[in-house]
């Protein structure tokens, strides 16, 4: 690892820092003795995340065929792991509040980021993974190692793209070239040292080399899939300008037929607008 | 026979090979005539086409949407979206020609207001 790498880790644990209300809640989760009320309480203390989560629930990309009306139904539903991750996928954009938005607009970003984080969790629904959210939370969290960098080394960032715009090339690459790392090193590492599951840790590490995830294959797989249909879609941009090479290996993994697509396009489409939605802050 | 896509099915069609879902288990086994249950079953469980006995009408077969687009908007959105499909490979991967022709459905779409 190189010291830059590092050291913009170390340093920006102290700026970005996860909810307390996440760590309490993972504490509860990994804890044998709490029960679904206990979970429930946690996450009733703060209102907003409450809303975002019965919200998501009760919307038409959960598709439960009643209304859950209270968070320990939620809980009792969606399984108390499932919900932790899915407070960090309604949680996280808050923590990266106020970024300059020289080099790129946030609401695009999260744009490109819940619509990879939604195409994943359609993804492992056909599959019938048992664990959706945690691909929903992996969507959304793939590209945070940019925010990293455009937060921390913006004149780097800068160069690297203007670059790009003279001479077409793929950003996760010339982003190693220059740099000697990319931004799923940083994602990586900055979910290693928040200490979040091994899971979601493989899949955004290894959404640019999905055979390189031997623990959570799949999951890596469907977050490399996710990214590439999201950018098909053209909905929100990290930064990239292309669309990166489709692993045909990561594909096949997934055991979809190619008459797959179209449903995962459709139902990609359909629910975005709804998760930007309810996840996205609304402009004051 | 016939690969058939699942909303193309009507009851009464015959499965030349047995249908499984994605972890392997079988949904319903070679040589099963269809009816209305069985293609409901198809759709909740992912199953997007199965293989049918004998000959089936091609027209029944072909893409139901027909890109009705002017030639400029088709070549303006062609010409876009192979700039952003630059780097994948569009002339072996039969899985990302099939996204490149979503894209461009889905961009014409986009144009047209839909």
């Amino acid at each position: 690892m190189s010291i830059q790498l590092a050291s913009l880790i170390s340093d920006n644990l102290k700026i970005f820092s996860l909810p307390s209300i996440f760590l309490r809640l993972n504490n509860a989760v990994n804890d044998l003795r709490s029960s679904v009320t206990d979970i429930g309480n946690i996450i009733s203390e703060d209102q907003g995340l409450t809303a975002r989560i019965l919200k998501l629930a009760n919307s038409p990309l959960y598709g439960f065929p009643s209304k859950i009306e209270t968070i320990s139904k939620a809980v009792l539903i969606i399984g108390t792991k499932q919900i932790r991750d899915l407070t960090l996928a309604t949680s996280i954009i808050r923590v990266f509040e106020g970024i300059p938005e020289n080099l790129i607009t946030m609401e695009t970003f999260w744009r490109h980021s819940i619509a990879c984080g939604v195409i994943a969790r359609i993804i492992a629904g056909y599959r019938r993974e048992p664990n959706v959210e945690t691909f929903f939370t992996a969507g959304i969290l793939h590209d945070i190692g940019r925010l990293i960098m455009y937060a921390k080394m913006p004149a780097e960032c800068r160069d690297i793209l203007s670059q790009i715009a003279k001479q077409p090339q793929l950003l996760f690459k010339v982003e190693r070239e220059s740099l000697g790392f990319n931004h799923t090193d940083v994602g990586g590492l900055l979910l290693k040292q928040w200490k979040l599951p091994q899971d979601l840790m493989e899949a955004v590490a290894n959404h640019h080399n999905p055979d390189k995830a031997l623990q959570y294959p799949v999951e890596a797989a469907a977050v490399h899939v996710a990214d590439i249909l999201a950018h098909a879609l053209q909905l929100g941009n990290s930064g990239e300008k292309y669309i990166p090479r489709l692993s045909e290996e990561a594909w096949a993994k997934l055991s979809f037929q190619t008459s797959m697509l179209p449903f995962l396009f459709k139902q990609g489409l359909q629910h975005v607008d709804i998760a930007m939605q309810i996840i996205l802050p609304s402009k004051k | 026979m016939a690969i058939i896509p699942t909303n193309k099915l009507t009851p009464g069609m015959v499965l030349k090979r047995a249908v499984n879902d994605i972890t392997g288990r079988l949904l319903l086994g070679e040589g099963v005539e269809i009816c209305h249950k069985h293609i409901t079953i198809f759709k909740s469980w992912g199953i997007t086409e199965v293989d049918i006995e004998g000959e089936v009408e091609t027209e029944a077969v072909e893409e139901d949407v027909v890109i009705q687009v002017d030639e400029e908007t088709l070549y303006k959105a062609k010409e876009e979206l192979q700039e952003l499909f630059a780097f994948t490979d569009l002339n072996n991967s039969p899985v990302t020609k099939e996204i490149f022709r979503l894209s461009v459905q889905h961009k014409i779409d986009r144009l047209n207001g839909a």
